[in-house]
């Protein structure tokens, strides 16, 4: 860590300040740079691993027949629902928060609830079901 | 859940800068490519790959994967919140194990692979 970083760094005493409204101030004076942009495209990212996974699961879903496909698809695209909840929630705080720092875990909670939920899915498909 | 990672007053903390924040966040989305990737590829294991002579060798291959990768998205989800609470206090970093353990969990799948791919298919 040098000298020159910012106020917040990580192992830095940035002589912070006691109210909140002082955070505000401090928090307008940082560079964001393209660290909002990288983030994007993260999410971008992601969401297409997310689709991906999707893809696969709907193939397994669609092979099982006698009405089990309705429970299992329903399974598989609410997994997908809370990874776009998720991911919706993260963007909205984003885009309001003030100071700009604070992410709410809640959002994280879910998209990796949705992952969770696609991963029993699949184990539940590749364990149980024929082929 | 609060939004707060420490469940405690944001006030009481130090916002942290957020190219930090944001590469936290980051972090936590690469963790969770890394599980959807797992999971995806211990689908297609069970899935696409022939019968072997092993008996359940396709799901032997693909299980591990599957709960490789839904580890992988729970403890990823922890780890952003610890590095979050500790950026706020400004502590040092928390290490995860998590790394070594995909790992040797990959490592593992290998090993079973190649198994399977010397006894050969059915």
């Amino acid at each position: 860590m040098g000298a020159d970083l910012p106020p917040g760094s990580p192992g830095r005493d940035p002589g912070s300040p006691d109210r909140v409204s002082d955070r505000v101030e401090v928090a307008e004076t940082w560079d964001e740079g393209l660290a909002p942009q990288r983030t994007q495209m993260a999410w971008g990212r992601t969401g297409l691993a997310v689709a991906a996974t999707l893809a696969v699961l709907s193939r397994r879903v669609w092979a099982l027949g006698g009405g089990l496909e309705v429970a299992a698809l329903v399974l598989v695209a609410a997994g997908g629902l809370m990874w776009v909840f998720g991911m919706r929630m993260s963007r909205d705080l984003h885009l309001h928060m003030d100071p700009h720092g604070l992410v709410g875990s809640r959002a994280f909670a879910l998209v990796s609830g949705g992952t969770l939920l696609l991963a029993a899915c699949a184990s539940v498909f590749s364990v149980v079901l024929p082929h | 859940m609060s939004d707060d990672p420490q469940g405690q007053d944001p006030a009481r903390d130090d916002e942290p800068d957020v190219r930090f924040t944001y590469a936290n966040e980051r972090t936590f989305l690469a963790w969770n490519r890394t599980a959807l990737a797992l999971i995806a590829t211990g689908v297609a294991a069970t899935q696409l790959l022939p019968e072997f002579h092993v008996a359940g060798g396709r799901q032997i291959l693909g299980i591990p994967l599957i709960a490789l990768g839904a580890l992988v998205a729970v403890t990823s989800f922890q780890q952003w919140r610890a590095n979050e609470k500790a950026m706020r206090r400004r502590q040092p970093l928390p290490r995860s194990p998590m790394a070594l353990v995909l790992s040797i969990g990959i490592g593992v799948v290998a090993v079973i692979a190649a198994v399977l791919v010397v006894r050969g298919p059915k």
